[in-house]
């Protein structure tokens, strides 16, 4: 595949830019542009391109992700495509009209290749040359990694190798390390095993802790009861020493009782009432004696108080006329002021009359000629109309003069305007005609094309060469598929590469076995060392002399002698042999390692015979198949570019067709275009030259026809504009006329108005509407001098009347002598004398009250007395008694009973609580029985049993306690079932980590045993090439490359052209990089022989190269460019002369 | 009346392929079988049923700790004071158990003879069980056909520990066929062995109530027994009774649109939110996260496994906190481009593929291969062998399934590493 045009439609900072990479001599373009001119935006765009825009595209920064557009015509094998990509998941391919295109569209262009692949395979950079010349100095121990990370583009496979092995070591190895995930997991393992152990309890562990804790129960409830019993007879000596003086006590109390005989029985605080209720007798009397005498003293101070019982009877009414007094003592005065007001009011109310013209009259006279509000409104509206309306009639007047001379303008335009018209036909004609468009330019366009058909189809059939039947046969010929010719050189190839192989190696075989005969041939020469076989010789020899003795055939006398010498050489050589053991198994060393190198030679020769008659079998089968074909001699390797050279004949040839089929139909198109415009003219009676071209007709008919609808649009416009005056003058004479009628009602409506209001109907609305100011100001004085008369002087008036009245009342009723005083003089003495009258009342009021409590006291301490003697009345009953000193021998004689009885009480409740609920007769047998003198000698004795026995009932509970403990230890907890889950957690990590290593280490020694094998297969070829391409980047420096093949560990070195060899640590950086490229475009080479081609993109590669190593570059990838497309990007523009002293001067250089 | 049927407890027996890690809620699901055993005796106390049901494989045979017999009897006691019976028999894994035995029950705790069928009567509930015992773990003698006839007018329910008919995951012991069950004319057969729940047949009742608790990832979803309903003369309803305490559940997430790891930690991340959102009871899961599907990521999958799973792990912890413990994140996927596709690139890549499709002709790399994987083999416990598959290939020395599961996976590796 290989791209004719890239458009770079809005793509970073690229808008509608075109780049093209025509096919030439060599396939090889060189883009050059400054920094941030936008080379790396172009290797983006070309992978964006054929495999769509990228999600995260950083390429947006123009124009918007939604709006990022590429565009390309590709094309392979004779078939072009030219699409559209726009930034989308799916549906991202269409057509340059816009139609969408299949995903598949671009199948067979990328045959199955993707983003990654082609980044990898097709694309070179300087970056990527420094870190593929980095990886292959790490992995300058391995040929096979260094070939394949060439090949594959891949740097890292030294770090996946790396990690793969890393990742394994972590997990397992025959060493132990707790570092690895498996023996960590084991670890724990052991210690989840060992928990376990120590927590599982078997069935026989319990049942042995059950019985120990029974046997100890046992122990345990014997001691118990020997305990109890020593505890019973302390418990009995104790309570008889707590009882014996209680019931002692008992006897005694009873024995006094008996003793005091029959006592009235008096209730227990008897004497504390009779004590109590003496006391308050004496206080009680003593009270009523001194009230008594209090009140007596209260009523003659009573007696003595005098009061005036009229004036208080009218004390509402003197305070009710003081009141009024206060209220009206200014209102004289007042009257005056208003009466004053008055008078200046109707001074200004004359002034106003003199300014309308009007006589001076009295007051009432002006008010009854004053006009009414609502003459005087009307007068005021029709003032403000007046304006409106006179403003209104002058406008209407003047807008309908306007609209008669507008009028008249456009009819003086109408009659000058004149109207011509053309036939449909010719409109017709016409719009076909321009629908052709340019016919001359087509038919030129069809012609060139045809031309350049012919000249592309006679180059396409020139470049078949010898194998060029002719064109049917060509199209009829039925062709082995591109698959299988691929197949067939790729075995071609691999058979070559064998050959190649297996040739070195026999030379090198044969070399070694040179030098080993050398060396056996030196060996035995210096030191002549006795092999077996000339051992076995010599003894031989001795051998027959002594059979023949043996059997008679000889007589000893004959051969002794000969017998001797055998003997004694036999001995001889079997000395030496012995004496030289060390030289004699050096040599068979030696003799044996040619052996295997003559072994590895005859092996090696076996190979390349099966490998020659192979490729013998190949060319054969070829021959008979190019044969079949009529193509015999094509070689396998041309025969794909000889199908792509047909493909392209016959494509050649369809466009030819193509393009001839395309002229012969302009040709039709523009003589039948002419007739029927000429045809249509003629109709239209409008006259040309016959002989003219379709073009002159074309502006005839354009001049006709245009200018025939100018004029009619120009009379439509100007009748429309004249209807539309009429109506608009129209309507503006209504409105003058309706402005006038209003005007004349107006002018009827205010000579009625004015006689309304007294005033002159010649008055003007100014003047009138001044007139009706001063009356409003007249009315409102004289409204104030009303209300002045009314509302204040009158009402003053009134009040002063009405206090005058309401004061006489009173000072009749009260104090008649105060009558021939004044108003208000007899209202101030009546004040003062009431004042006076109410004092008195006050006093008499308290009296009364003290005399009142006076007398209540007097009366409450009377009946204390009584309660007090009513008290102790039931004792006296009680008793049979009448005084209170009797009663009080009574009640000493009942108290002292009742204490000897409380302690009897007290003696046998002892007896009782410490008695242990024995019955008293128990008790004083228990008593009697026991010697009380010993009971505490007895009690020390059994306190020292009790101790011994809770001593031993200690032991006996620790024993029981730790028993029991054993046994609830196996109540059923959990620690072993999670003992077992950590197990199982432990097992889970260990199967986790093998599980994994398993894959990890398979996955590593896979690509180990894979690596080696590349290296096997490819190595011959791919390093010849590469050596090539090295031997010219360094010019000459280093003459090719060379493998070790004796070394336990394949070194590959450069051999210099002096002779010496190099290996990678010694090379520079940069020579590094260079063996780098060279591996890769040897890589490319042989993957181009074999696989599908796809553009190379080099993205400055020749950053750090002199001019010279550059040129050099540059003509390695002459050569690739002769199998794909190169398009070589480089921001140095001094390299476009060594391009094109490379490629010719002609070479396609692009500036971005 | 009602009445619970359980069995296949398994009491103490260890969840297995639970691998601990910093954030899995490790403590909470060490006990689990007896957790979920205690959440069922409190489920019957609650709902006061009449009687319980165990048919068979209370506990494992070759668990040799005494607790465990002594938590059973706990829990046993626990009914007994609330006076509920419990029968029981013994199934292939408690048949031979020391701690059977050993033990001793408390009177509510009845057992079915071990010799010949035996019929427990409840007279006040007019209900007969018909049993027997396994004698031996390794019983294929059909128990079934000996049981006794029915008792007329009573409720009759047959327990057996049986792998019925048709349950090939399973060890066919006391083999018998749902006809042979239903020629008994029981109401109700409570049988056991069988770890899914299912109700086999509803005219006879012929119902497995499931295990309590699964235990490993064969055993995914809800789990407990069963809760039976019963008037006079017949079932009236079988509803189950949830009671597990953690639940095993597989996740799968195709991985078929994703290009690179971040993208496969997306989908997963989607996946395990529908788990969390679809599992509304908040229990503990234990789940296994399988990424499947035909992938661009195959490769990275391959070359990344350590970090996917501590994605994955640290995803788990993120969204579903203590609640989720990932059992193991499993890569199933498939490379996007398959082989064919990858030999018309005819690139070193595809050379790597030719070559590698005659790896296993050469004899003498295979058997190294093996011989060295057999020194990880040879020093392994045997338990990792169930739970590494590779292990008895490797043992066996045929490790070319090994060979051809990883040489996709590299391919994909190399032809992704730029």
């Amino acid at each position: 595949m290989r791209i004719q045009h890239l458009h770079l439609l809005r793509y970073g900072k690229f808008t509608d830019q075109t780049l093209s990479f025509p096919h030439g001599g060599r396939d090889f373009h060189m883009v050059v542009g400054a920094n941030e001119a936008g080379k790396s935006t172009t290797r983006s765009a070309i992978l964006d391109l054929l495999y769509g825009i990228e999600v995260r595209s950083t390429f947006d920064f123009l124009h918007p992700k939604t709006e990022m557009r590429l565009g390309a015509t590709i094309e392979h094998q004779g078939t072009a495509l030219e699409f559209v990509r726009k930034k989308a998941q799916t549906k991202s391919l269409f057509s340059p009209a816009g139609a969408l295109l299949a995903t598949s569209a671009l199948a067979t262009f990328l045959a199955g290749t993707d983003r990654v692949f082609f980044d990898q395979m097709f694309g070179l950079d300087h970056g990527r040359l420094e870190t593929g010349g980095n990886a292959i100095l790490n992995a300058s121990n391995d040929i096979g990694q260094i070939l394949f990370q060439s090949a594959a583009g891949i740097a890292s496979l030294g770090i996946v190798r790396n990690q793969l092995e890393a990742e394994a070591d972590t997990l397992w190895a025959q060493r132990r390390a707790n570092t690895r995930a498996y023996y960590s997991a084991s670890d724990d393992l052991a210690r989840a095993d060992d928990a376990l152990k120590a927590v599982a309890v078997r069935a026989k562990d319990w049942m042995d802790a059950r019985n120990k804790v029974q046997e100890i129960e046992t122990s345990r409830d014997q001691l118990r009861e020997r305990y109890r019993g020593f505890e019973a007879e302390r418990i009995r000596l104790e309570r008889v020493r707590r009882v014996a003086p209680a019931l002692r006590d008992l006897r005694d109390r009873q024995a006094v009782l008996q003793q005091l005989g029959e006592v009235v029985e008096l209730p227990r605080e008897a004497a504390q009432k009779l004590a109590d209720t003496e006391l308050e007798l004496a206080g009680a009397e003593r009270d009523r004696e001194l009230y008594t005498a209090q009140a007596k003293d209260t009523r003659e101070r009573l007696a003595l108080v005098r009061m005036d019982e009229r004036l208080l009877k009218h004390e509402l009414d003197i305070l009710a006329v003081s009141e009024q007094c206060q209220q009206v003592r200014n209102h004289e005065r007042d009257i005056e002021y208003r009466r004053r007001e008055i008078t200046v009011h109707w001074e200004q109310v004359e002034t106003l009359v003199r300014r309308i013209g009007w006589p001076t009259a009295t007051e009432e006279a002006l008010t009854h000629k004053l006009p009414t509000l609502p003459a005087r409104s009307t007068v005021a509206r029709l003032v403000k109309r007046f304006d409106i309306l006179d403003q209104a009639k002058q406008a209407a007047d003047e807008s309908a003069i306007e609209k008669k001379a507008d009028l008249s303008s456009l009819d003086t335009q109408l009659k000058e305007l004149s109207v011509s018209t053309v036939p449909a036909a010719l409109r017709v004609a016409l719009t076909s005609a321009r629908a052709l468009g340019d016919l001359k330019a087509g038919t030129r366009r069809a012609d060139a094309l045809v031309s350049r058909r012919s000249r592309e189809l006679g180059s396409a059939v020139a470049t078949l060469g010898r194998w060029s039947p002719d064109l049917v046969t060509l199209r009829g010929m039925t062709l082995p598929s591109e698959q299988a010719v691929r197949q067939r050189q790729k075995l071609h190839t691999d058979a070559q590469a064998l050959r190649k192989t297996l040739t070195e190696r026999q030379q090198d075989l044969n070399s070694h076995i040179e030098v080993g005969k050398l060396e056996v041939a030196q060996y035995r020469n210096a030191h002549h060392p006795i092999s077996a076989e000339e051992l076995t010789e010599a003894r031989a020899r001795r051998d027959g002399v002594w059979r023949a003795i043996k059997t008679g055939d000889k007589l000893v006398s004959e051969v002794a002698a000969d017998f001797e010498d055998k003997l004694g050489n036999a001995d001889r050589v079997s000395d030496r042999r012995y004496d030289e053991a060390q030289e004699t198994s050096e040599l068979q060393s030696k003799l044996d390692a040619l052996e295997i190198q003559r072994q590895h030679a005859a092996e090696n020769a076996i190979r390349q015979t099966a490998n020659d008659d192979e490729r013998a079998s190949m060319d054969a089968d070829w021959t008979q198949v190019t044969g079949a074909m009529g193509l015999a001699g094509l070689p396998l390797q041309d025969f794909e570019r000889w199908r792509a050279d047909r493909d392209k004949v016959l494509g050649a040839e369809d466009a030819l067709t193509d393009a001839q089929q395309e002229l012969h139909t302009a040709q039709q198109t523009a003589q039948d275009a002419r007739a029927a415009l000429g045809e249509a003219l003629a109709g239209a009676g409008i006259a040309f030259n016959s002989g003219a071209t379709f073009e002159t007709l074309l502006l005839i008919a354009s001049d006709a026809v245009d200018g025939a609808t100018e004029t009619k649009a120009r009379l439509d416009e100007l009748n429309k504009q004249r209807k539309s005056a009429a109506n608009a003058l129209g309507k503006q004479t209504e409105k003058a006329a309706a402005a006038q009628a209003e005007f004349d009602a107006w002018s009827g409506a205010w000579s009625a108005a004015t006689a309304q209001v007294s005033l002159s109907e010649t008055l003007d609305a100014a003047a009138a509407e001044g007139a009706l100011t001063v009356m409003a100001e007249i009315d409102n004085k004289l409204k104030t001098i009303h209300d002045l008369r009314k509302l204040r002087i009158e009402t003053m008036q009134r009040d002063l009347g009405a206090f005058e009245r309401a004061v006489a009342v009173v000072v009749s009723a009260a104090a008649p002598e105060l009558s021939a005083q004044g108003s208000k003089a007899a209202v101030s003495e009546l004040t003062t004398r009431l004042a006076a009258a109410l004092d008195d009342k006050k006093d008499a009021d308290r009296l009364r009250k003290e005399l009142k409590t006076h007398e209540d006291q007097a009366k409450s301490a009377s009946e204390r007395v009584d309660r007090a003697k009513a008290t102790v009345l039931p004792l006296l009953r009680l008793a049979q008694v009448n005084n209170h000193d009797d009663l009080r021998a009574l009640i000493a004689r009942s108290d002292k009973r009742r204490l000897i009885q409380a302690e009897a009480t007290t003696a046998q409740k002892a007896v009782k609580e410490g008695g242990d609920s024995l019955t008293l007769e128990a008790l004083e047998a228990e008593v009697a029985a026991t010697d009380a003198a010993q009971i505490p000698a007895l009690i020390a004795d059994i306190a020292i049993q009790i101790d011994s026995v809770r001593q031993a009932q200690d032991a006996v509970t620790a024993e029981l306690t730790l028993a029991t403990g054993r046994l609830e230890k196996i109540a059923g907890q959990d620690d072993a079932a999670r003992a077992e889950a950590e197990r199982q957690d432990a097992l889970a990590k260990m199967a986790n980590a093998a599980e994994r290593y398993i894959k990890v280490y398979t996955a590593s020694r896979l690509l180990k045993w894979a690596i080696d094998r590349y290296r096997e297969t490819k190595q011959g070829p791919m390093l010849t090439r590469a050596g090539e391409i090295f031997c010219a980047l360094t010019l000459g420096s280093f003459q090719k490359l060379t493998v070790d093949f004796e070394k336990e560990t394949l070194m590959l070195r450069g051999l210099r052209a002096g002779g010496g060899l190099v290996d990678l640590a010694g090379m520079s950086d940069g020579t590094r990089d260079q063996l780098y490229l060279a591996l890769r475009l040897a890589a490319l080479e042989l993957h181009l022989g074999q696989g599908h081609t796809l553009p190379f993109i080099a993205d400055d590669l020749f950053i750090s190269y002199d001019d010279q190593r550059a040129k050099a570059g540059l003509e390695a990838l002459a050569r690739l460019s002769e199998q794909t497309q190169v398009i070589f990007l480089s921001h140095h523009s001094h390299l476009v002369p060594t391009a094109q002293a490379v490629f010719g001067s002609d070479v396609n250089v692009v500036s971005l | 009346m009602k009445f619970i049927h359980t069995a296949d407890i398994h009491l103490d027996s260890p969840l297995r392929g639970l691998a601990s890690y910093q954030n899995a809620p490790v403590k909470a699901l060490r006990t689990a079988t007896r957790d979920a055993f205690t959440n069922l005796i409190d489920e019957a106390i609650e709902e006061q049923v009449d009687f319980c049901i165990i048919a068979g494989d209370l506990y494992d045979g070759n668990w040799k700790d005494y607790n465990t017999g002594q938590f059973f009897i706990r829990e046993m006691s626990r009914l007994n004071k609330a006076a509920i019976p419990v029968y029981l028999l013994h199934g292939n894994h408690d048949a031979e158990s020391e701690m059977t035995r050993r033990l001793t029950f408390p009177p509510n705790v009845h057992w079915f003879d071990n010799k010949k069928p035996v019929t427990h009567r409840i007279k006040e509930l007019r209900v007969a069980l018909h049993g027997r015992s396994f004698k031996d773990a390794a019983t294929v003698e059909n128990f079934a056909v000996n049981y006794p006839d029915p008792v007329a007018g009573w409720l009759n329910i047959g327990v057996l520990h049986t792998a019925l008919e048709g349950h090939a995951a399973h060890a066919r012991y006391a083999p018998c066929s749902l006809s042979e069950l239903t020629a008994k004319r029981y109401d109700y057969w409570a049988l056991g062995h069988v770890h899914e729940h299912a109700i086999v047949q509803r005219d006879p009742w012929v119902v497995f109530p499931g295990n309590l608790q699964g235990r490993h990832i064969g055993e995914t979803g809800p789990r407990g027994a069963v809760l039976v309903k019963a008037d006079e003369t017949r079932i009236v309803s079988v509803d189950r009774l949830i009671v597990d305490v953690m639940r095993w559940e597989s996740v799968n997430v195709d991985a078929s649109t994703a290009h690179d790891l971040p993208a496969v930690i997306a989908l997963a991340t989607g996946a395990i939110e529908a788990l969390l959102s679809g599992s509304a009871d908040n229990k503990p899961l234990s789940v296994r996260v399988t990424i499947t599907g035909r992938t661009a990521a195959h490769g990275a999958l391959f070359g990344m496994d350590a970090h996917l799973r501590e994605e994955i792990l640290a995803l788990a912890a993120t969204l579903g906190g203590d609640r989720i413990w990932i059992e193991k994140v499993k890569v199933e996927t498939t490379p996007a481009v398959d082989a064919s596709q990858i030999r018309e690139r005819a690139d070193a890549i595809a050379d790597l593929q030719t070559l590698l499709d005659q790896v296993q002709a050469d004899e003498v790399f295979m058997r190294s291969l093996a011989e060295d994987l057999q020194r990880l083999t040879g020093k392994a416990p045997l338990e990792l062998s169930d739970a590494v598959p590779d292990f008895n290939a490797i043992r066996s020395g045929d490790v070319s399934s090994i060979v051809q599961s990883v040489t996709p996976a590299l391919i994909a590796q190399l032809a992704q590493t730029s």
